[in-house]
């Protein structure tokens, strides 16, 4: 009697903020027409790295603000998580297999669009279309500076570098984290000898939990990579790649097709008059050094 | 009759009387004048000299100063994060490509950022910037940035020997073959020597820094360095000069006798300043000095042109002053202008930012409002169920009845802990959950939750292990009500499932730097411990191990699901480690910010001593509460220990009774109709303010419970915020914590 009042107490708090999620049917449409009839663009984010600072700023948000402008709509930033990200913009629920998506339901829509420095992997391309590249990236192993194991030579190839980076976690403990570009599956890291670690907080803590003895290692993509090497200087090393050049970029629910060309002319005109440089420069000043192919010295990014 | 002398006629006969009678007063007052003037000029000579070298010197020593600045700006960026991260970095043994690139762009930046900044004449301070490594090789070259580390420093300079912590090294040298300056500083990371950063000074820069000063003509102006004229032999010639220029401190005259040489030597350089000032036959020692004596009146006439000529100068030096001034005054305005937009710009950006804060805040106030309604409208029955049973406790009853109350009070209860988890869960599903940083001394609230548990842990003959980290920082900014939770939460689960052994705690600083540190929470127990297969089950939400364990020992397992959230809130994980039969160890690590003591003085301040006995001392209180079950609870409590007190139904007659009574504290309702307690507190604070009566002790009695309701209490002024249901021991502690009684009223 007793665990039978403790369980429909329990389902009547839980449920009430929940039930509009519950009896949605199908996802409306909230393609460009109806953002700018609604009046305001809700921007789906995650605090991560420098894309998005937590702070109100960041290189995605910037820009997603000034695409906001030029489209005639209020800005309006929602928070996300990595799990629920994709859900929160397609208003579908979902299974995910290794590469393969199998839809299970329907739930509320909370944004219009993706844009927190989001990696483009297959599985995530089933959910959503992605717009064109807007940032290079790659995986990049880490240790706590006090760590006997150094960092490799390069060997003078990628695909050298990255043989002779994934030979150092044979038998040693690996930090990453499920469901994002850092999912230890996507580099089967435990197919090669590691012991992984799945942390479950922010992508931004990995590096202080990797300084405070949760794993031997951990795999950080360069953005962040680049971020943590500043804050935490002289207390982390890295140690070599461990994937080929990999592209971020914002993503968009497969029925807002006008939203998605609306995006990529503004992104066209951002690139030519120097505004996405200018924003690069401004969040990941060294950027240049490492993918020169994509942001050429003096010109302007891809 | 006396005969006058013939003046006249003696004069006729002896000329010579009126030749040396008029011919001797003229010839010494000639060699009068010709002394005079003689004199005067050796004066003026002097004086001409003194200037000459005073003003040489002024300038020797604006150079000196110029200099000393750019060996204290190069120091400054030797010194600085850019230079020390290359280092480190490369000490690690980070490669080019994965990483130590990285720090070379931002050395790169640096180094330009420094390469901008010029005199106000276009001359750049620095021409180019090189810093070497340990063994003389280049790391970075702002001449050719894009080279790899490694090359040889070719330009002829020695390093000296590295410095120490009371004599850091510094170095200066003059490059004749490329004219330019070369000033060092010595990098030191963590008081290890790691090479040198050399910047290049073009004598160009030196001169126009010196005839910026002067207003001088370039060829008549010459710096040396040792044996060097600076400026080589692109320097205009004056014309005779001298052999050699002379000596440091003194003067010289050209051979055309147009020019005084003067110079000086800077005080901390080996560099020299030589001046040529036109003489223009003021002081020349000329051969015919009696010709003054003949041109005394022309001299008079000279003088005065001279005034004149004086005051034409004084009036052209006004007038290119007045024009310098005049330039300042227009980029003043231009500067202004900037500013002005910058400023408008920037109130935009405000605008923009409370626009989109306000959204935000709107959508966060409508999760919350649901939250607190919840939380109240169940809260509030049950403080009259609870409070009820627990005063009909308190008087007598047969056995039966009061093992029939205890049952109910102490089910009250477990509804209590139930309701509270799951407005914990339905304030983090639905993001409401946020956490309340502030300044805290974590030693302190380890040991509240210690004491608290204690007791317990002794009751069922169990040993607690406690085990707190020394290295702690004294106060520390995090969320403790948050984390005294999680270890609550843990510890009691702990002491549930552990039937004999220890039960442990320890809190060790895993990683820490002067602005925070990274704390490790263990807890350990001998109990009966969680199979492997169930470990990742205990953290979902109404799960257990087992379900005989709900049957055994209770609990709606939302704990450690709560638990397990509030750490990843706070940055970390929980983890778990557990056998079955030989106990559990859970573990979390959170980073918090250190507060510096001096802002943490304040707030570490022993608190007064709580005297939790009841019926300490009477106090003339006043209760604000609408609901008329929890008006007979608070009101019996309080009378049954003792206080006199007055009872008022909404905001507007409780503050209308503060307004002409005298209390000794009021304990109010948040939630009553017509005026709500916060506005109740606002308003009472705001008349003590202006009417300066002493501060009343304001208690919030409530159940809004969520953290931004205390928050809200704190900010309008209650000294305490206590839940309903009420707990009547806390109750009677924050009584006697925060009213102190009346004398009138002592027993």
């Amino acid at each position: 009697m007793r665990a039978t009042m403790i369980l429909l107490l329990a389902i009547s708090l839980i449920a009430v903020p929940a039930m509009s999620q519950t009896t949605v049917q199908a996802a409306p449409r909230h393609d460009l027409p109806e953002i700018q009839a609604a009046g305001k663009l809700r921007h789906l984010g995650i605090p991560y790295a420098n894309f998005v600072t937590g702070a109100g700023d960041g290189l995605d948000v910037d820009l997603v603000r000034l695409f906001c402008r030029e489209i005639g709509v209020a800005y309006e930033y929602v928070e996300t998580d990595w799990d629920r990200t994709y859900s929160d913009v397609t208003g579908l629920t979902f299974k995910r297999a290794g590469s393969e998506v199998t839809i299970t339901g329907t739930t509320a829509v909370r944004g219009d669009m993706i844009a927190h420095g989001m990696t483009v992997l297959p599985w995530r391309q089933k959910l959503v279309n992605f717009a064109e590249p807007m940032f290079p990236t790659q995986i990049w192993l880490i240790a706590p500076a006090t760590s006997r194991t150094a960092p490799i030579t390069p060997t003078g190839t990628l695909a050298g570098d990255i043989a002779v980076t994934f030979k150092l976690i044979n038998g040693v403990s690996v930090l990453a984290k499920p469901n994002t570009c850092l999912d230890p599956k996507l580099y089967d890291l435990a197919g090669r000898g590691a012991q992984v670690v799945n942390y479950e907080g922010s992508l931004n803590h990995m590096a202080p939990n990797l300084l405070g003895g949760m794993a031997d290692l951990t795999i950080l993509d360069v953005p962040d990579a680049l971020v943590a090497l500043r804050r935490w200087q002289g207390k982390i090393k890295i140690l070599g790649p461990l994937s080929e050049p990999q592209f971020m970029a914002a993503a968009f629910p497969k029925d807002s097709p006008k939203l998605e060309a609306a995006f990529a002319e503004f992104m066209v005109r951002c690139r030519a008059d120097g505004t996405y440089e200018n924003l690069v420069r401004k969040y990941y000043p060294g950027v240049w050094a490492y993918f020169p192919d994509f942001f050429p010295k003096g010109g302007h990014a891809q | 009759m006396t005969r006058r002398p013939d003046i006249a006629g003696i004069l006729r006969r002896r000329p010579w009387i009126a030749v040396v009678g008029v011919g001797l007063p003229a010839v010494a007052l000639v060699v009068f004048l010709i002394q005079g003037l003689y004199t005067s000029r050796q004066a003026q000579r002097a004086t001409f000299v003194r200037d000459e070298l005073a003003h040489t010197s002024a300038l020797s020593v604006s150079l000196d100063h110029f200099l000393s600045g750019l060996q204290s700006d190069l120091t400054a960026t030797a010194d600085r994060r850019e230079v020390s991260a290359y280092f480190e970095n490369a000490a690690l043994g980070l490669s080019l490509e994965y990483g130590l690139r990285i720090s070379l762009l931002d050395l790169e930046t640096e180094f330009d950022q420094r390469l901008t900044r010029k005199l106000p004449g276009g001359q750049p301070l620095f021409s180019r910037l090189v810093l070497l490594d340990a063994t003389g090789d280049v790391v970075l070259d702002s001449r050719d940035p894009r080279r790899d580390p490694g090359a040889p420093f070719t330009t002829e300079w020695t390093p000296p020997p590295p410095g120490n912590d009371a004599t850091p090294a510094s170095d200066t040298d003059y490059l004749p073959a490329e004219d330019y300056l070369l000033l060092a500083s010595e990098c030191r990371v963590l008081d290890r020597h790691e090479g040198w950063l050399l910047a290049f000074v073009p004598t160009a820069t030196l001169r126009a820094q010196v005839l910026g000063e002067a207003s001088a003509e370039p060829n008549l102006l010459w710096l040396t360095w040792e044996e060097h004229i600076l400026g080589g032999e692109d320097l205009p010639s004056p014309g005779q000069l001298p052999d050699r220029l002379p000596m440091p401190g003194q003067t010289a005259v050209t051979g055309d006798r147009e020019h005084l040489l003067s110079c000086v030597r800077a005080d901390h350089y080996p560099l020299t300043v030589t001046r040529a000032s036109a003489i223009d036959g003021a002081i020349a020692d000329s051969p015919h000095l009696f010709l003054w004596g003949l041109v005394a009146l022309a001299g008079m006439s000279m003088a005065l042109s001279g005034l004149v000529w004086m005051g034409q100068l004084r009036a052209q030096a006004l007038s290119a002053r007045l024009a310098t001034e005049a330039g300042h005054l227009r980029d003043l305005a231009a500067r202004q202008r900037e500013l002005e937009a910058e400023i408008e710009r920037r109130l935009q950006v405000e605008h923009d930012l409370e626009q989109a804060r306000d959204d935000a805040e709107a959508a966060s106030r409508a999760k919350s409002a649901f939250l607190a309604n919840m939380s109240h409208e169940i809260r509030t029955p049950l403080n009259g169920v609870l409070g009820m049973t627990e005063l009909v406790l308190d008087t007598s009853l047969d056995d039966m009845q009061r093992e029939q109350l205890e049952v109910a009070f102490e089910s009250g209860r477990s509804l209590l802990t139930v309701i509270n988890d799951i407005l914990d869960v339905s304030a983090i599903e639905a993001g409401a959950m946020r956490l309340n940083p502030h300044e805290f001394a974590p030693a302190d609230e380890l040991e509240k939750i210690r004491r608290s548990l204690l007791v317990g842990i002794q009751a069922r003959g169990l040993h607690l292990a406690w085990d707190v980290d020394t290295t702690l920082a004294p106060m520390m900014l995090g969320d403790p009500a948050r984390i005294r939770q999680v270890l609550v939460n843990i510890l009691g689960n702990a002491m549930k499932f552990t039937e004999k052994g220890t039960i442990g705690l320890s809190v060790r600083v895993a990683a820490s730097d002067a602005s925070r540190q990274f704390l490790e929470f263990t807890v350990r127990d001998t109990g009966i411990g969680i199979a492997l297969d169930k470990q990742d089950m205990i953290f979902e939400a109404f799960r257990q191990a087992d379900d005989s364990h709900t049957r055994r020992y209770g609990g709606t397992g939302l704990g450690l699901h709560i638990c397990r959230r509030l750490v990843a809130m706070m940055g970390g994980q929980l983890t778990l480690e557990s056998r079955v039969g030989e106990g559990s160890c859970f573990r979390f690590a959170v980073e918090l910010p250190v507060v510096q003591a001096a802002a943490a003085i304040t707030a570490a301040s022993p608190a007064p001593p709580v005297a939790t006995t009841p019926r300490a001392a009477p106090r003339r209180l006043l209760v604000a509460e609408d609901n008329v079950v929890n008006q007979k609870l608070v009101v019996t409590l309080l009378r049954k220990w003792g206080h006199e007190v007055t009872l008022t139904a909404d905001g507007v007659e409780a503050l209308a009774a503060l307004y002409s009574n005298t209390f000794d504290g009021a304990l109010l309702d948040l939630q009553m109709p017509n005026l709500d307690g916060i506005e109740v507190a606002r308003q009472w604070r705001e008349h003590e303010r202006a009417t300066g009566r002493p501060r009343l002790p304001l208690v919030a009695v409530t159940a809004r419970v969520l953290p931004e309701d205390a928050a809200l209490c704190a900010e309008v002024g209650f000294d305490a915020h206590l839940p309903k249901p009420l707990n009547s021991r806390l109750l009677a502690e924050t009584i006697e914590q925060t009213m102190p009684p009346a004398a009138v009223l002592q027993p």
